[in-house]
């Protein structure tokens, strides 16, 4: 069954194309070796307006969390509780780390050195909740984990909170750190800026789903939007498909009414221009990654069906 | 020759437009303003009322760059800023290529209904963004409401804009853009 995203584009917010980065080709150069996975690609999108190094590290921080994903879905951490915690102690130790630290042999040297070049452009909040995304996506794993070994297969409201720590609970966080951006934490905690970040998480994560549903049915992992849908309601996965991209639009909609009520939640707060303007910049870049989730869906080989 | 009431009007504009208060104006404040108008009105960079504001805001500030003779990612102190502005938009007639379309962009995407005007809630929505205050909102609505009407048309918006980055007319309508100088 393939699945059209294209239809995708006819939602508001989803419609017009993204601004890429002036320097794109370097970026793809600077990523090259990803397979086709094309994670340049997503960086130009996500980072149109960064100078080239910190496009570069945030397309090298997707292409971490895409190796680490591949290792929890297709690899041992998937299924080896004691070494899936054992990796998360390990990154948790890494964050937990003084900057005049040295950071110790045999760990996750990637993750430790993108971790370096990011933890200093933001300041000792982004790190706290950086360390609890950390340990959510911990709980979010091992939840995973269990249910693979169990065969169970979660209800779509558990599978939508679920979805959200693994697919955004970190990787959520670096817009701030590429912008040096320090979002206040009672905005951080606030309803509409919560509510922004779950809509953009979750869209991500369905588009994602529906894009990658053949290769995860094809080796029998149940945690997909579509397949968990297929499941609890018992309809074919073009049905359930269609019910997902229904909540895709949806969830656009509940962005953008989020959105509208950050100017208001920027007063109350009493923030200044300046800090407004750059927590801006950070929204308007969770507004922009459904479009450039999508468009990279369709330039990357990552989900591609290999031949027989 | 460019007049004082030209000087003042771009004076005002550059610590508008630097939102960052560092007193250098950079590409990054133009994004930050562009995010700050966007996020006001619902919008996103990928809707095309979104991509336009901050597209427009590019090519504005790539004409600014060059008229300085600066690099991209460079910065404006408040008088290069305004011999860049004098030299773009009073001496040369580049309005229309690289002022018209933030404009117009900014001015669309204050229409929420699209159906061309805009009313004053609209209008205080964008002026918000550019830090003006509330009395001087309440002014410029009132100035650029020829028709009196509560209603200003994009069209009327646009023109305004014209007039207050570039006229020298002190009974230009548009020098009230942002209220009393």
């Amino acid at each position: 069954m393939t699945i059209h995203l294209g239809s995708l584009e006819a939602i508001e917010g989803l419609d017009a194309p993204c601004r890429r980065h002036p320097f794109e080709p370097r970026l793809h150069d600077a990523l090259a070796p990803d397979s086709g996975a094309r994670f340049a690609a997503m960086a130009s999108r996500a980072l149109p307006e960064s100078d080239l190094a910190t496009a570069v590290l945030f397309g090298q921080w997707i292409g971490w969390f895409a190796d680490f994903d591949d290792q929890r879905d297709d690899g041992p951490l998937g299924s080896d509780t004691a070494r899936l915690n054992r990796r998360y102690r390990d990154l948790l130790a890494t964050v937990d780390r003084s900057p005049t630290q040295r950071y110790p042999r045999g760990g996750d040297e990637a993750f430790a050195g993108l971790w370096r070049q990011t933890a200093p452009r933001v300041g000792p909040q982004w790190t706290h909740r950086f360390r609890i995304g950390l340990r959510e996506h911990w709980r979010g794993s091992l939840i995973e984990a269990a249910n693979r070994q169990s065969s169970r297969v979660p209800t779509p409201a558990e599978f939508v909170q679920l979805r959200r720590i693994t697919n955004g609970a970190m990787v959520l966080l670096l817009p701030e750190a590429m912008l040096r951006v320090d979002v206040p934490w009672r905005l951080a905690q606030s309803p509409a800026w919560r509510a922004l970040v779950d809509a953009c998480n979750d869209v991500v994560g369905w588009c994602n789903d529906l894009a990658s549903v053949q290769r995860e049915s094809a080796r029998g992992d149940i945690h997909n939007f579509v397949l968990v849908i297929a499941h609890a309601l018992g309809v074919s996965r073009a049905s359930a498909a269609a019910r997902v991209r229904e909540r895709i639009a949806r969830r656009m909609l509940d962005m953008h009414h989020a959105a509208r009520f950050l100017p208001s939640t920027f007063d109350s707060l009493g923030l200044d221009r300046r800090t407004a303007c750059d927590v801006s910049r950070v929204a308007v870049t969770f507004l922009a990654t459904p479009r450039g989730h999508l468009e990279w869906l369709r330039e990357s080989s990552r989900y591609a069906q290999k031949a027989a | 020759m460019t007049t004082e009431l030209q000087i003042r009007k771009l004076d005002r504009a550059f610590d508008q437009l630097d939102v960052s208060n560092n007193g250098q104006l950079e590409r990054d404040d133009l994004i930050g303003l562009g995010s700050r108008m966007i996020l006001g009105f619902g919008q996103s960079p990928t809707s095309a009322k979104g991509k336009e504001v901050l597209d427009g805001f590019d090519t504005f500030w790539n004409r600014l760059a060059a008229d300085a003779k600066i690099e991209r990612d460079d910065a404006l102190s408040p008088a290069e800023f305004r011999d860049a502005m004098i030299s773009a938009y009073i001496k040369s007639d580049a309005f229309d290529v690289s002022f018209r379309p933030v404009a117009q962009a900014v001015a669309k995407l204050t229409d929420i209904d699209n159906d061309g005007r805009l009313g004053p809630a609209e209008f205080r929505t964008m002026q918000i963004a550019f830090g003006t205050s509330a009395e001087n909102i309440e002014t410029a609505f009132a100035a650029l409401d020829r028709s009196g009407d509560g209603q200003i048309s994009v069209e009327e918006l646009v023109e305004a804009a014209r007039e207050y980055y570039t006229s020298a007319d002190p009974q230009a309508r548009g020098n009230l853009l942002f209220g009393p100088l």
